[in-house]
């Protein structure tokens, strides 16, 4: 925030300001999120390591480097915002990610997705998922390579010669096989399959390095509402809207649909609802807004899970609804007192 | 009269650069600029129909009355639109698989009916013609950077050419959202240079 | 009144005049582009079909569905007199039971669908049953996935394998097909496309006598 210069600074509430906040909060959803990342190494082994490092080097050397000899302003990366979008991006991607890859993320979610809008707090989509987003539609090959070479999954392969894990998530594995004849065999397949609650929900089945084990990272944003940083609203209804459309989905279609369990937890729902879409930046203010921002993030993801052409719809739902939080905030405003 | 060539053709590639200044015909610049040969190909055509149009108007405009002066205009552009469609599918095929749907598109492509209502209309002939000729210039080499750039950056090509070719293609860049990312940078780019002279 | 009258009047003429020279003008380029633009998809097509089957002197074409937008043909191409290849344009979309039908295809044929719109191909055959070549006429599937169909590692699938010698699906359904990385989609339509020419070529191979 630059401040200096100014003597009143006027603007949208809430006009309490405390600007050494910003660095202990980030600093505070990095540590909620080392749960998930060291799950994530567990999992994937090495290479999971590897792309979180570079993820946050990076995207820290890029606001550095942008800020220092492009922007010529001060250097921000002491409010570990840089480093959060780092981290935040290397768990959105799959653990065979080379590092130029992520380095390219890197830039684009620091230098188009924030710097290019003015900086923190000023950026109207969430950082990490422009990064992300752009490397999905950028690299597709690359960014559906689940393959793994070491860690616990590694292991289990080794067990159990299950090929529809190794291969594809099983959300893109449905979606691969969508609209042939094939679709009931394979759902009928996942559903019967061991795969059960609670091999997903502590983190056994393929996907992006993040987004493995619900159990870390629910516990991480606990801390994190807990600490008041993170609200529960939109996590709420952006994870309970999804489980009902799916449930709906599945009662109507039960041939065709996978068990809602797997659109919970096979998916990058928890780290999207939890940690992406809580963004304070690029989330309404009010709690009826952030309902209405949940619900719509929920209905979003189906309607892609479900007809998209993507097998996984969350980061996409969320970029098209931060589009829409400037509209929620102007419709749903907090009630005035004494009206 | 006279006409300064030299001065004219800055005019029309640097002060009214038609996409970077004016920002006019964004369709064909983001449909268009998806290799640098392609772009290439989009700016001669919009030259041909441009420097026609606008001589054709010019030679009009007293006769043109005002009333009717749009569906004049545009009766006129998409006469030679068509003409150069047709042109380039008889002599110059593989162009004309490449530009498809847009060559059609450039009778609603916003510099021609700007340049023929902002300039053709209420200038003489040479001159309007001068206009048609630097404008079109400057289109081209805006459109063409734009392509090479956006080729470069996601084959490492620029004009079929490797020059750093890449083992795996970005493929965001030559998909609309590339277009959209490569023309805000190369605008923000020029806003930077503009600041820092003045 | 007068006054608007004539303007209103001049506004015709005028308008009048410019889409007379206008059209005459377009007449007068369609005449001298007309006939190349003829020969130019003549051309085009010429060449798709030399892409596919052996060099020959002339094509039949017969239209076996007709379709405005995507038609199914079968081009029937002979050297002196002689069949030297048979060709099947094809895409992979939907056929209503009405459609396989007068295609005399079987219904039990299944049609996945592709990812972006319907693939549109032609399928090359040697009068000894042979698929001599494949070629893409047309497809929208995402650059750098689907769009590896154009590669020939993946046209060596088919091109160069007799229509009796492999199991026209791909791999992961237990066919001989080697289906595209994370393409699986669109390496499915295409196969199942080509079991649908490899029909067609039968029975119009069998109405040629060239083969039983």
């Amino acid at each position: 925030m630059e401040t200096k210069d100014k003597k009143w600074i006027v603007g949208q509430g809430s006009h309490i300001y405390f600007p050494q906040d910003t660095s202990k909060i980030m600093f505070q959803v990095i540590l909620a999120l080392l749960p998930a990342s060291a799950m994530a190494v567990y999992v994937f082994g090495f290479d999971a390591l590897k792309v979180l490092l570079i993820g946050v080097i990076s995207a820290v050397a890029v606001e550095a480097l942008i800020q220092k000899y492009l922007m010529k302003t001060p250097v921000t990366i002491g409010d570990y915002s840089a480093a959060l979008t780092g981290l935040l991006l290397a768990l959105n991607l799959p653990a065979s990610s080379p590092w130029w890859m992520v380095c390219i993320g890197s830039l684009i979610s620091i230098g188009i997705g924030k710097l290019a809008y003015g900086g923190l707090g000023q950026n109207p989509f969430n950082p990490a998922l422009v990064g992300r987003v752009a490397l999905l539609i950028g690299f597709p090959a690359l960014m559906t390579d689940w393959s793994v070479t070491g860690g616990y999954l590694s292991e289990l392969y080794r067990k159990i010669p299950a090929e529809a894990l190794t291969t594809a998530t099983p959300l893109g594995f449905i979606k691969a096989y969508s609209g042939s004849n094939f679709t009931a065999d394979l759902v009928a397949y996942f559903n019967s399959y061991s795969i059960n609650l609670k091999t997903l929900f502590i983190g056994a089945t393929s996907g992006s390095i993040g987004e493995v084990s619900e159990l870390a990272l629910l516990l991480g944003a606990l801390y994190l509402i807990y600490k008041k940083v993170l609200n529960w609203e939109i996590p709420a209804a952006f994870i309970g809207t999804v489980g009902i459309i799916a449930m709906a989905a599945y009662y109507v279609k039960p041939q065709a649909m996978l068990l809602p369990h797997y659109h919970l937890f096979s998916g990058g729902l928890f780290l999207g609802a939890l940690f992406m879409a809580t963004d304070m930046v690029t989330s309404p203010f009010t709690f009826r807004g952030r309902i209405v921002f949940g619900i719509g993030c929920g209905v979003l993801t189906m309607l892609i899970r479900l007809y998209g052409g993507y097998p996984e719809g969350v980061s996409f739902a969320i970029l098209l609804m931060n589009i829409f939080v400037p509209i929620i905030d102007i419709y749903i405003k907090p009630k005035r007192f004494g009206v | 009269m006279s006409i300064n060539f030299k001065n004219e053709l800055y005019r029309g590639i640097v002060t009214e650069n038609p996409i970077f200044r004016i920002v006019l015909g964004m369709c064909p610049t983001l449909a268009t600029s998806t290799s640098a040969m392609n772009a290439l190909g989009m700016g001669v055509s919009v030259i041909a129909v441009l420097t026609c149009s606008n001589m054709v108007i010019s030679m009009l405009r007293n006769v043109i009355p005002d009333k009717v002066r749009i569906p004049a205009f545009i009766v006129v552009i998409a006469t030679f639109v068509t003409v150069v469609d047709l042109l380039i599918a008889a002599f110059i095929p593989p162009l004309y698989e490449a530009l498809g749907i847009f060559i059609p598109l450039i009778v609603v492509n916003c510099i021609i009916l700007g340049r023929a209502e902002a300039y053709a209309a209420k200038n003489p002939v040479l001159p309007s013609i001068v206009d048609g000729i630097v404008m079109g210039i400057g289109f081209t080499l805006s459109l063409t950077m734009l392509g090479a750039m956006r080729e470069f950056l996601s084959a490492g090509m620029i004009f079929g050419y490797a020059i750093a070719p890449f083992k795996h293609q970005f493929i965001l860049m030559i998909l609309a959202p590339g277009a959209f990312i490569t023309l805000g940078l190369v605008l923000a780019g020029i806003n930077f240079i503009q600041n820092k002279e003045s | 009144m007068m006054k608007r009258g004539s303007s209103d009047l001049k506004l015709l003429v005028v308008l009048t005049v410019f889409s007379a020279v206008s059209g005459l003008l377009l007449a007068l380029v369609n005449d001298v582009t007309k006939d190349r633009i003829a020969m130019v998809k003549v051309i085009k097509q010429q060449k798709a079909l030399l892409e596919v089957v052996e060099p020959f002197d002339t094509c039949e074409t017969e239209t076996l569905l007709n379709d405005p937008f995507d038609p199914v043909e079968a081009f029937t191409c002979k050297k002196a007199g002689a069949v030297t290849g048979i060709a099947v344009k094809i895409s992979s979309r939907l056929l209503s039971a009405e459609e396989m039908k007068k295609l005399n295809l079987s219904d039990s044929l299944k049609q996945p669908q592709a990812y972006g719109d319907p693939i549109k191909m032609l399928v090359g055959f040697s009068p000894a049953g042979k698929i001599s070549g494949i070629s893409f006429l047309e497809h929208k599937e995402t650059p750098g996935l689907g769009s590896n169909i154009e590669k020939k590692e993946f046209k060596a699938n088919y091109a160069g394998a007799m229509v009796e010698g492999k199991k026209w699906s791909v791999k992961k359904d237990g066919g001989d097909v080697e289906q595209l990385t994370a393409a699986t989609i669109t390496s499915r339509a295409v196969t199942a496309s080509v079991v649908k020419a490899i029909e067609i070529y039968k029975n119009k191979a069998k109405s040629l006598n060239i083969i039983k």
